[in-house]
């Protein structure tokens, strides 16, 4: 009906393009090239072997601090290590970090949103009151609070990360689940005499979740940042394992001298994180429609 | 104004829809359309016909994803290009405007009348910006507005859907166009309401001498108001001719089931198709009322407000029988569908199923009240879990009341499936995959696998097609003669309570102002709103020719 509007204020209506192709292919571009990107990182986190035969621990002192080369794509760093190997390796730990954040927030925040959302009254009003406290401080801080507590380690870090977005999942889930609520179809299944955990899981969740999902594939980039960032400032993987934001850090201090040292991971961090967000909005339903 | 000159000329027009998911579908075949000056032109035909897509066409406001192209187009004279032609901009709005379906959305919620209708008469250079103000009102008595001054301060939200409508046609003649594109103006609002607007529309038309492509699925409301009736089918015109002669004289084998389809007036009530036979688990007739409801009286709060929507309301339906319950919107009558499934409790009054009062309170004696009584919704795809498959759907009632095994379970399905005629090959279909008809057979054959004593149908075919409407109908009235079901019928359209009710009760002001036989009703009404809401009904014309 916008057409409408723009013909009572007098805009040119959108007017029938009369041999228009679709630009489709633009976008297949971006996409199928986002996704190869993260099946590649997936590769390297569960079976590096595929991607180097070289140890991403082995050490080679007469190699150290080499510019990348045919021979060390990524160059080595200061006691001779491939660093195209230890990033390899490297997307074990922050991917698979990573994906156990997005879990836990995923599942912690979507059952919080979901119950929330349809017993409503003064469990909602309660729910988001401390949903909005914790959406008040910053992710990063609120991460760092928790791995503090909670003891160093990837895991750890990883379950930081989770609960530092929770909230949003809860928050959206809610928001899902109130709009779904409110259908007549659920409505017209309370009165065929569903029972109100049928009506949660069977009506509610399935017809709320499409949102929550595409949320997830967006936090995924966000979770690989916000773990990289941990383990840079250390909280994460312990030295010699190699991990993205760590391999940055160690780089830090030869910034100078061998740039490919926190510019080649930061490379892929920022890659896989673009990806992430693409495949992303690929999977939101109303930006599809949009096209 | 050159009144010779026609006010529109469409030749070989086609117009094909692209989708990402589907291809290309063909919306119309070539066509030509010709519109007098003055003259009321007809769009008549089912959803997908293409009538809003040539009427669209005519105005230069297809769908971005439209591919169309045309020989020739030209609107109060003037030729044009193609869509991306300047023309446009000088000849929309100006020698042709628009009347949209749904008023609601064509107005802009947070700016007032006054504020979006100046604008409107200012950019299109009908009125300097000191003299907007003073022309608009002029314009707004012209539609029949009482205090036009008082309008013009006012939201959209505070005038009703008749209001908004009246304030479009007041924009569209605004510029005293050769040609207004009325694309089912009416459709949305009440019959009594939907009356006014037209005869406001017939006047202006006839003090503008303006020429009207109006587009309709009403055949009844194409024959009063329309000069010349065009009928389109699959995209491709099937007849054309003076109102009167395709009414009377229909050609084409289309366009004389769509007058078959049409209730009307005179139209008896339907009886079950050859063949329907009780079925063995039909409920025996039985003397006593289903349902009886007592003198129900709900209110609601609105703000400071108190909307008395339920005030003394008493009724009974027989088992087997059908009662009609109608009124127009804001009568009350989706309140008391939903008192009587026990989604809104009265505030006072009694509703009894087979002398049980319907629990107050209580959702386990609610569920096994629903066992009894189960609601059709008016719009089937919004009742219609989008993720459940048409099985899934029906099943869910008996999962929920009956323990039964699978293959039991399925067989129910099965039969219910066969007593609402769909095919069981589309059990795995989701909603979406379904046309209208379809679904509300799903919903309908979900209300009567459990085999209830009542069935609450509320509006149910108002938001169909008419031909598939009138099968539904049939479907209904096989159904009650087949499972001995009774029906609370809540309609705002008389002509269908004709066809299917055996008694009939008018509500107005949440009262019933008038209840009897259809026979008695009909021909002696005796209430006021009774009578308005019979001389609204449409298509009286075609009626009275065919007496």
């Amino acid at each position: 009906m916008s057409a409408v509007r723009s013909l009572l204020v007098g805009h040119r209506g959108a007017a029938p393009r009369p041999s228009a192709r679709p630009r489709r292919w633009t976008r297949w571009i971006g996409l199928s090239a986002s996704a190869a990107f993260v099946v590649l990182v997936l590769v390297g986190a569960f079976f590096p072997t595929l991607l180097t035969g070289a140890d991403p621990l082995a050490v080679d002192p007469t190699a150290a601090l080499q510019a990348p080369s045919a021979q060390h794509v990524f160059g080595t760093d200061y006691v001779g290590r491939d660093l195209y190997t230890r990033v390899v390796y490297g997307s074990s730990l922050s991917l698979r970090g990573s994906l156990l954040a997005v879990l836990i927030a995923l599942v912690a925040g979507s059952l919080i949103g979901l119950v929330s959302g349809y017993v409503g009254g003064f469990v909602d009003t309660f729910v988001m009151r401390v949903i909005d406290v914790i959406l008040a401080i910053p992710g990063l801080l609120l991460s760092m609070t928790v791995v503090t507590a909670l003891g160093f380690g990837t895991v750890n870090v990883a379950i930081a990360v989770g609960v530092a977005s929770v909230a949003v999942f809860a928050r959206l889930m809610r928001a899902e689940v109130y709009r779904v609520r409110g259908t007549r179809y659920i409505e017209a299944a309370r009165l065929v005499g569903s029972s109100r955990l049928r009506i949660l899981f069977r009506h509610l969740l399935p017809n709320s979740a499409g949102t929550v999902l595409t949320l997830a594939a967006l936090e995924f980039g966000g979770a690989i940042l916000a773990f990289s960032a941990l383990s840079f400032l250390g909280y994460g993987a312990q030295p010699p394992q190699p991990e993205w934001g760590s391999l940055v850090n160690d780089g830090r201090g030869y910034l100078q001298t061998a740039w490919w040292l926190t510019t080649l991971p930061g490379l892929v961090i920022i890659l896989t994180v673009l990806a992430a967000n693409r495949i992303s909005r690929a999977l939101d339903p109303d930006q599809e429609a949009v096209r | 104004m050159s009144a010779l000159e026609p006010a529109l000329v469409i030749e070989g027009l086609t117009v094909d829809y692209r989708s990402a998911r589907t291809g290309t579908a063909t919306a119309l075949e070539p066509t030509a359309l010709t519109v007098g000056a003055g003259e009321v032109v007809a769009l008549v035909g089912e959803s997908g016909s293409g009538k809003t897509t040539l009427g669209m066409a005519a105005i230069g406001l297809l769908a971005p994803n439209a591919l169309a192209r045309f020989d020739r187009l030209e609107l109060g004279g003037t030729a044009i290009r193609d869509w991306t032609d300047p023309l446009w901009r000088s000849v929309r709005g100006t020698a042709v405007s628009l009347v949209p379906q749904d008023p609601s959305v064509s107005l802009n919620p947070v700016r007032t009348i006054g504020s979006q209708a100046t604008e409107h008469l200012v950019l299109h250079g009908l009125a300097r910006p000191h003299e907007a103000r003073a022309r608009l009102v002029d314009l707004l008595r012209e539609v029949g507005f009482d205090e036009p001054e008082r309008r013009l301060g006012q939201y959209p939200h505070e005038l009703s859907g008749g209001q908004q409508q009246r304030v479009l046609l007041a924009m569209a003649f605004s510029s005293d166009p050769k040609l207004i594109v009325a694309d089912e103006p009416t459709s949305g609002l009440d019959v009594t309401v939907q009356r006014a607007v037209l005869d406001r529309l017939d006047l202006l038309r006839a003090e503008h001498g303006t020429a009207i492509l109006f587009i309709t699925h009403d055949l009844g409301v194409a024959v009063e108001r329309a000069d010349r009736i065009v009928v389109l089918q699959n995209g491709r015109i099937v007849e054309e001719g003076p109102a009167l002669a395709v009414a009377t004289n229909p050609q084409h084998e289309y366009t004389r089931s769509l007058l078959a389809a049409a209730p009307s007036f005179a139209s008896g009530r339907l009886v079950p198709s050859p063949g329907t036979a009780p079925a063995p688990d039909a409920k025996a007739p039985d003397p006593a009322a289903v349902l009886v409801v007592d003198d129900v009286r709900k209110a609601f709060v609105r703000g400071r407000h108190v909307v008395q929507a339920l005030d003394g309301v008493s009724l009974a339906v027989g088992r087997g029988r059908t009662l009609g319950i109608v009124g127009e919107s804001g009568s009350g009558k989706s309140t008391l569908a939903r008192v009587l499934v026990g989604l809104e409790h009265p505030d006072s009054g009694t509703v009894e199923v087979h002398g049980e009062p319907v629990p107050r309170r209580g959702a386990r004696a609610l569920r096994a009240y629903r066992d009894h009584v189960q609601l059709i919704y008016q719009n089937p795809y919004a009742s219609l879990d989008p993720r459940f498959s048409v099985v899934e759907t029906i099943a869910e009632p008996l999962r929920n009341y009956r323990s039964l095994g699978r293959a039991e379970l399925r067989a129910r399905v099965d039969d219910a499936l066969d007593a609402v005629a769909l095919p069981r090959a589309l059990g795995r279909r989701r909603p979406h995959e379904l046309s209208g008809g379809q679904r509300q057979r799903v919903a309908l054959a979900r209300g009567i696998v459990l085999r209830p004593d009542l069935l609450v149908l509320d509006e149910p075919v108002s938001a169909l097609d008419v031909s598939v409407q009138a099968q539904i109908l049939q479907l209904l009235v096989d159904l009650q003669a087949e499972y001995g079901l009774s029906y609370a019928f809540i309609t705002h359209d008389l002509a269908v309570v004709r066809q299917i009710a055996d008694e009939v009760a008018v509500v107005a002001r949440g009262r019933v102002v008038e209840t009897g036989s259809v026979e008695a009703v009909f021909d002696r009404p005796a209430a006021a709103e009774t009578i308005r809401l019979i001389e609204a009904i449409p298509g009286r014309r075609t009626d009275a020719i065919a007496i």
